[in-house]
């Protein structure tokens, strides 16, 4: 054999691969590790492209699993506000593996503290998912009894799972300074006030982030020994950093951490998979061209190129699609809305994921 | 003096309301004006609001507020002194609404399965309202006069039981529906608009109207029911005096002005 390259197939190649190709029409991007069926019960959880993935999965009837499930009498935008049905449970985005890893701690635990209630106009928002009320607690007791409930749920969804996909977002955090305990948003941005004395900027590394999602994926499978997991990478990138570097630097060393912690988790066990969102929307093949002019919002067409390639491995059930248990308290709430009202409930756009970082920008200069 | 005028809008419920100042209000306020516009929930959907008023969406709806106005089939509510809403998307379903819904209050006398707060309590009352808020900000959007809401009476305990919806017991039953009622009321007040709510006097245990009310239940064009859900024209009589006396108190006696005033004051 004149070169090892001499019998690779095209796929090998950038320029078959890629540079010919389209990415509307990429065959062979994703081999699947294991299969995933309607049978499933899916979790999923993540940044906010994650939201997504959650959304095409359920309307091509795979069984995504929602433990705190949306009042009926709530329309889309309103759930959205309150953080319904955007992922499995009420979490809001999961941006990195260290806030996961504190996620299934305090679930195990019941771990629960009121010095992670920020305030705000006298209101009290949960500093561990500051986005999932709109305007916050009416009470200090709300917010700790609201957060002892979710995390009930959410030690339910990871002992029921066995399948949970997730999408890293990002590496840059902010933690209490005390404890270690990481925030998905910055205090100050969404309530509580920033004090350096309390809270520290720290950028995961790449052992951190790994070490994080092992001892996550220990944690769970101690309950839950046959779950499988697909990772994901957001494309979108960072709002606003915090660090030194340019924006553009900082938000290549988040996706090249997590990339490569994506890449060895599914290297080196059976039981990961890596399912290549972000380099369907974010790398030259794209041209860019899957981003909103602000590119950082991916667009529907981002998001349903990145479906058609999970769809065409993972085979969604046609037959079921549109039956599943969703499908119907939809209907049935749709049903009860057209007899209460004569029309149907308004037409909420279902595209829009919710992203707190986003608020970063109210900082920009 | 021009009679003070009061557009009523709604559903079959309206019947009894009809009745009440057909047979007896209409006599007893002769410096006033009710104009029905009347129809099935199904046709209520083809509303359609534009140009500051309401159009019939479709002909069926345009023949039902022309049989139950007397002629009018586009609402003007800028055009009468005062309207009132009639049991348009207030019919109070409790398992509906919080079945297994509840806030930290809900949990102190019911099992709740699914915590929420109080602020997604009031956004699930007001997502329950959305129909009703719709059209309460379209009518106050062409008019600042008063806006009553009358809302859907509660059904009676046989007809509930016979539709397998009994929800709870009496106390946390009649802790929900003061709950909801004390959020809709200052949903509707946010807005410019008031509730009337069922009188007390018809409900034989919370969220259950009494029999009696029921007996003879009037639906659109005096149809005679007996469904536990249409009432009659006696519970017609105690709403309409209801809503009467507020209206006549917002416009400061101007409604009960009049040789019948006194007899209004005894009926009342």
């Amino acid at each position: 054999m004149a070169s090892p390259y001499e019998n690779r197939p095209p796929r090998s190649f950038w320029r078959s691969a890629v540079a010919e190709s389209h990415p509307l029409t990429a065959t062979d991007l994703y081999r699947k590790k294991f299969a995933i069926s309607a049978a499933d019960a899916i979790a999923t959880a993540g940044s906010c492209f994650a939201q997504h993935v959650a959304r095409h999965l359920r309307s091509n009837a795979y069984s995504v699993l929602d433990v705190e499930p949306a009042p009926q009498t709530l329309d889309e935008e309103r759930r959205k506000e309150f953080g319904y049905g955007l992922y499995s449970a009420r979490y809001g985005n999961i941006y990195n593996a260290r806030q996961l890893l504190q996620l299934a701690e305090d679930a195990e635990s019941g771990f629960v503290d009121p010095r992670y209630v920020w305030t705000k106009d006298g209101r009290f928002y949960d500093a561990l998912r500051p986005n999932v009320e709109p305007n916050g607690f009416e009470s200090l007791d709300e917010a700790l009894e609201l957060r002892r409930h979710h995390l009930g749920k959410v030690s339910r969804l990871f002992a029921e799972m066995n399948l949970f996909i997730f999408t890293f977002g990002l590496t840059e955090t902010w933690a209490d300074r005390e404890t270690g305990r990481v925030f998905p948003s910055a205090p100050g941005t969404i309530a509580g006030e920033y004090d350096p004395a309390l809270h520290v900027f720290h950028n995961l590394s790449f052992e951190e982030v790994r070490d994080d999602f092992l001892a996550f994926r220990e944690l769970v499978r101690k309950r839950n020994p046959s779950l499988r997991m697909l990772l994901t990478i957001s494309p979108v990138p960072l709002t606003a950093t915090a660090g030194d570097e340019h924006a553009l630097a900082a938000t290549t060393y988040s996706k090249s951490v997590l990339r490569a912690v994506a890449g060895e988790l599914a290297a080196r066990h059976e039981d990961i998979d890596y399912f290549p969102s972000y380099e369907i929307i974010a790398s030259p093949w794209s041209r860019g061209f899957f981003y909103e002019p602000d590119l950082r919002s991916v667009s529907e067409a981002g998001v349903q190129a990145v479906m058609r390639v999970f769809f065409r491995a993972h085979r969604p059930n046609k037959k079921k699609a549109g039956k599943g248990r969703d499908a119907k308290a939809q209907r049935q709430a749709r049903r009860r809305e057209r007899g209460k009202t004569g029309n149907a409930p308004d037409a909420a756009n279902e595209q829009d994921a919710i992203c707190e970082d986003i608020l970063l920008e109210a900082f920009a200069p | 003096m021009s009679p003070y005028s009061i557009c009523v809008i709604g559903n079959s419920h309206c019947g009894a309301y009809r009745s009440a100042w057909i047979n007896r209000y209409a006599a007893l306020y002769p410096g006033a004006a009710m104009t029905y516009f009347a129809a099935p929930p199904n046709l209520l959907g083809h509303l359609v609001h534009e140009e500051g008023g309401f159009s019939a969406g479709k002909p069926a709806l345009g023949r039902a507020f022309a049989l139950t106005s007397g002629g009018p089939t586009r609402i003007e509510p800028a055009a009468y002194d005062a309207v009132v809403l009639i049991s348009i998307g207030t019919k109070l379903d409790l398992p509906f609404l919080c079945a297994q819904f509840g806030t930290l209050r809900h949990r102190r006398f019911r099992p709740v399965q699914e915590l929420v707060s109080e602020a997604c309590f009031r956004a699930m009352v007001e997502g329950d309202l959305r129909k009703l808020l719709e059209i309460v900000a379209q009518c106050r959007a062409a008019s600042g006069n008063p806006l009553l809401v009358c809302p859907t009476p509660f059904r009676t305990q046989s007809r509930v039981e016979a539709d397998g919806e009994t929800f709870e017991d009496d106390s946390a039953r009649a802790a929900l529906i003061a709950d909801y009622q004390a959020v809709a009321s200052a949903l509707l007040r946010e807005r410019g608009a008031e509730m009337i709510w069922q009188d007390p006097a018809t409900v034989v245990r919370p969220g259950y109207t009494h029999a009696d009310y029921a007996l003879q239940g009037i639906r659109l064009q005096d149809h005679l029911c007996e469904d536990g859900v249409h009432m009659n024209q006696a519970y017609g009589e105690i709403m309409l005096a209801k809503v009467l006396a507020r209206l006549d108190a917002l416009c400061k006696g101007r409604l009960s002005a009049g040789a019948e005033i006194e007899r209004v004051r005894e009926a009342g």
